[in-house]
């Protein structure tokens, strides 16, 4: 496997528990009721996952931020470097600190 | 409870219909990137690239280049959920939407 997939696994792996276990799902559950409700047919399954999705990719979108701004200060041109996806990897892990409470509790 | 036509709340309205515009065919381009070739000349997918690239551009600045294209796309479709759940937020605590008013 690609070193660089080990980066993927990981940065995957917070966004997946930050995504079920955070304490702000039921706040972006309501949210998703409002905005979701008719195109996910009024189901509260798919609204749940829909709004666990976008918890998890809005914690690897964050996480990735300071990553992207360290590739433009270091002038990256086509891909990122090893350091930039450590940054993105930490910056998932920090923003799934809040769920790490819920996930050891509960467990997967 | 409280219920508001359309009229009444354009200023909320208009914005969240162009998020919404702009999201589902982020969505759309997405799905439609596993059949067509990026260069493609077939109009829909052209249109489709014609309403996101401007977005795309803006969300690019803030992602690592390592992210392939149609993670991009789906990054972008989750991006503009956020900003149309920032855009709710801010309007009800700023009071101008209720609950039931939207």
């Amino acid at each position: 496997m690609n070193e660089r997939s080990f980066y993927y696994i990981g940065i995957a792996f917070f966004g997946m528990i930050n995504g079920i276990f955070n304490p702000l799902f039921f706040f972006v559950f309501q949210i998703s009721v409002y905005l979701m409700a008719e195109p996910l047919f009024g189901s509260t399954a798919a609204i749940a996952y829909f709004s666990s999705l976008m918890l998890s990719t809005g914690t690897v979108i964050l996480g990735g931020i300071p990553a992207a701004l360290y590739e433009r200060f270091i002038g990256a041109k086509n891909d990122s470097t090893v350091t930039s996806l450590w940054i993105w990897l930490a910056g998932t892990a920090i923003l799934t600190l809040p769920a790490i409470g819920n996930f050891l509790a509960i467990g997967l | 409870m409280q219920t508001a036509s359309f009229w009444s709340l354009w200023y909320f309205h208009v914005p969240n219909f162009i998020l919404a515009v702009v999201m589902y065919t982020m969505l759309g381009r997405a799905l439609l990137g596993l059949f067509v070739e990026h260069d493609s000349t077939n109009y829909i997918w052209r249109g489709f690239c014609a309403i996101t690239d401007p977005f795309l551009k803006v969300f690019a600045l803030v992602t690592p280049k390592a992210t392939a294209p149609v993670v991009q796309w789906l990054f972008g479709f989750v991006w503009l959920f956020w900003l149309r759940v920032l855009l709710l937020v801010v309007f009800f605590s700023l009071g101008i939407l209720r609950v039931g008013a939207a």
